[in-house]
């Protein structure tokens, strides 16, 4: 087998608790985005316009949806007979199945995929972020620093700096410092969860770190400090595109949102962001239909008003309906004259005619959520900010 | 169930769409926002369990072959069978389907299926073969030519192939439909037929056949046993620029849109592009169109098909219009009943328009 330089492993098994009915089913980058996309097909096209086509994908929580949907990785054009895409789910031991115990055990538990093909690096991404990023550009300036590790940082507003890991760096960009999600914050300099790893190093590190037994086994709070104590060559990478960790209700729609605005360029035939399509007519607007700021795709037929909204494959949305600010997944049907506001409506869902959901006050803080296959009953009217789901929550 | 052999025809010389086909093979002329119109006939075959299916090419196929790829999307890439394109050999092309048959006559030799089912690839519906080759068996059928009722009005149409048949179905009387008016069972372009008669049609040469519908179809009547099965869904085949405008116009009616991409599950599929979404802005205003992935929409557009990729810019209006993909229209641009090919460029300020029965239509990779 050819020998290749860097292979991506790509943590997938997110639950996702922050997204409420949304990941009740399905893992977290399984989830629905911008129209046409799920959440991991941006790092799963990064890898492909990185020109990175062996990619491992751990799954572990709900991961029936996500298995399906990468299949063969033929949308993303990695089905490759070396290498390609392939899904790891938890390892399963004579003893019984053992779920990861952290980032990094996910990682240690699959080192049998890593040795199996003859690599220098290892990317590692999470497959829940939402950014266009070339990794072979960040592989070039790792392999020049002659870095064990890599990682990508992007300065955030300091008000959100506690929520990730955060570091500092000097001139050079030797990284001096590395906190976990600190409660004060030391810079604003956070960590976007891609690390490029010397294989030798990581493979050591990853064996050492499992014998601790005190060691939660995750790269942010283990592995990256560890080495940074132990002296390794540790570099930051300063990416300045647009980035967004979309792991709460508020982020996922504000993310969505950011695409109507152009924060996000979806249309560069350069970077394509590659998504599994389904074989659908193109989108119908009707004579009555009215569609404002926003973004609609295949299978959508439209007699209503939809404005400032982003709607998925098979969204109709029935004559007099109004749908405004608002988030809706595919296969969801808005009856006549519902109106839905400051509101992620999730997959197959039947919102009744002359239904109210959420108000025009909500704004980001108060949005409504529609749980997966969920009905609404005509004229039902449904406050801002509350959750509709399912009663037998799959904890 | 016995397997069928799928035939497809991709040029064919009494179908003409003037600069619509020009650099294209009428199989590959765009259709409905996003189809090419062979994604119909493919989608069927594949839909309907037929899994080897040749192409017959003969002139301006690059288009084509680019568009069909490996056969992917409609899961044809196979290893037993699958999509094999038939070009014309160097030195004789073809101009009539049967020399166009007799030319890849050794690909439907050593074919293993039992039926043939051959079809034009301009034919613009949901159809399921399975059906009608469960008719073309339990009848014992030679031949089963697909029809459906369609009014002929004064009989204006010319060249069609219209059919009589008895209580059974069977085909009692055929013929060109010069002279036929009002409601006629008219032929799709579909057949079936047994393989190893066909084969033997296309080898004697002592039959002196040199066109399908004539020698083999409307001679054999009397003495081969012919079915026809009728086709009761949404049709359209494509023959003039004219009626190409009138049938993507019929996509605008939701029943029609049903018949054919909705209908029992039977997918229709095409060359994935990875558009973006289509994104409509704050100044857009579109009524009764469909619009594509990959469109940018800032003008008005009415009653119109948007492809892939299409841009509309501010104060633009598109009315009773056809774009294909990656066309542009300029600022404050008017277009009244126009079909612009791929890559098509409007600038600002321009006025055109044609009308229903004769759209105004521009050439590939214009500035106008």
């Amino acid at each position: 087998m050819k020998k290749k330089e860097c292979i991506a492993m790509l943590l997938a098994g997110g639950q996702g608790t922050r997204l409420y009915s949304l990941t009740n089913k399905i893992a977290k980058p399984a989830v629905s985005f911008g129209s046409k996309y799920r959440i991991i097909d941006f790092t799963l096209s990064n890898c492909s316009n990185s020109g990175i086509t062996t990619v491992g994908v751990l799954t572990q929580y709900q991961p029936l949806i996500l298995n399906e949907y990468i299949g063969s990785g033929e949308p993303w054009d990695l089905d490759r007979a070396d290498g390609g895409v392939h899904v790891l789910p938890p390892y399963q031991a004579k003893k019984g199945g053992e779920w990861y115990k952290g980032t990094a055990n996910a990682i240690y538990q699959n080192l049998h995929f890593l040795n199996k093909y003859d690599s220098d690096h290892v990317l590692i991404l999470s497959g829940d972020h939402i950014y266009k990023m070339d990794y072979s550009a960040m592989l070039r300036e790792h392999i020049r620093s002659k870095a064990d590790c890599t990682i990508a940082v992007i300065d955030v507003p300091i008000e959100d700096a506690s929520r990730f890991g955060i570091m500092d760096y000097d001139d050079d960009r030797i990284i001096t410092s590395f906190e976990e999600k600190p409660a004060v914050p030391k810079s604003n300099h956070a960590s976007m969860g891609v690390y490029i790893f010397k294989k030798k190093s990581l493979v050591t590190e990853l064996i050492e770190d499992e014998k601790d037994a005190r060691s939660s086994n995750d790269f942010g709070k283990n592995i990256i400090p560890t080495m940074l104590k132990k002296g390794y060559r540790m570099c930051a990478y300063e990416f300045d595109g647009y980035w967004k960790d979309v792991g709460t209700v508020a982020s996922l729609w504000e993310a969505n949102m950011d695409l109507l605005v152009g924060k996000l360029e979806l249309s560069d035939q350069s970077f394509k962001i590659y998504s599994r399509n389904e074989p659908l007519p193109p989108c119908f607007i009707g004579e009555e239909g009215e569609v404002v700021n926003s973004l609609v795709t295949s299978g959508c037929e439209i007699y209503g008003t939809v404005i400032n909204s982003v709607l998925s494959e098979k969204v109709t949305v029935a004559e007099g309906a109004i749908v405004e600010n608002s988030i809706v997944m595919r296969g969801t049907i808005i009856g006549q004259n519902a109106s839905l506001r400051y509101a992620i409506v999730d997959e197959d869902v039947t919102i009744g005619d002359g239904a109210t959901i959420g108000d025009e006050n909500s704004g980001k803080g108060r949005i409504t959520l529609i749980g997966r296959g969920m009905e609404v009953e005509g004229g039902t009217e449904i406050k801002s900010g509350s959750i509709f789901e399912k009663e037998d929550r799959d904890e | 169930m016995n397997k069928a052999l799928g035939i497809i025809f991709t040029n064919t010389d009494d179908k003409e769409l003037g600069i619509l086909s020009a650099g294209r093979t009428l199989a590959s002329v765009p259709f409905g926002g996003r189809y090419r119109l062979i994604d119909f006939t493919l989608s069927n075959m594949a839909n309907s369990g037929i899994t080897n299916v040749g192409v017959i090419t003969r002139s301006n196929y690059q288009s084509l072959m680019r568009h069909l790829g490996s056969g992917k999307p409609w899961d044809l890439s196979r290893k037993n069978g699958g999509l094999r394109i038939l070009p014309p050999s160097f030195d004789k092309a073809y101009t009539t389907r049967w020399e166009a048959l007799k030319s890849s006559a050794s690909f439907i030799r050593f074919a293993d299926e039992r039926y043939v089912v051959l079809s034009d690839g301009d034919c613009v519906c949901n159809f399921d073969f399975i059906k009608a080759l469960a008719f073309h068996e339990e009848h014992k059928s030679d031949i089963t030519v697909i029809y459906r009722k369609k009014d002929l009005g004064d009989g204006n149409e010319k060249n069609k192939l219209c059919f009589v048949t008895d209580g059974d179905g069977r085909v009692v009387g055929a013929a060109k439909s010069d002279k036929s008016c009002g409601v006629q069972n008219v032929g799709t372009y579909m057949y079936i037929i047994g393989r190893e008669l066909f084969v033997s049609l296309l080898e004697n040469d002592d039959l002196n056949i040199t066109d399908f519908d004539k020698d083999v179809i409307i001679r054999g009547v009397s003495d081969m046993r012919i079915f026809g099965y009728e086709h009761t869904g949404y049709f359209a085949s494509i023959d003039s620029v004219a009626n190409y405008y009138r049938h993507s116009m019929e996509l605008l009616d939701r029943n029609n849109c049903a018949m054919l991409f909705y209908c029992n599950g039977a997918d229709i599929y095409t060359k994935v592009r990875d558009s973006a979404p289509c994104r409509l802005a704050a100044s857009s205003s579109v009524k009764n169109s469909i619009v594509a992935d990959g469109c940018v929409i800032k003008g008005r557009v009415e009653n119109s098909i948007l492809f892939r990729g299409v841009k509309i810019a501010e104060e633009a209006v598109v009315k009773d219009s056809i774009i294909f993909q990656d066309a542009e229209v300029g600022e404050g641009s008017f277009l009244n009943c126009v079909i612009l090919d791929k890559n098509v460029k409007i600038l600002d300020s321009r006025m055109l328009s044609g009308h229903q029965t004769n759209p105004y239509v521009i050439g590939k990779n214009c500035v106008i």
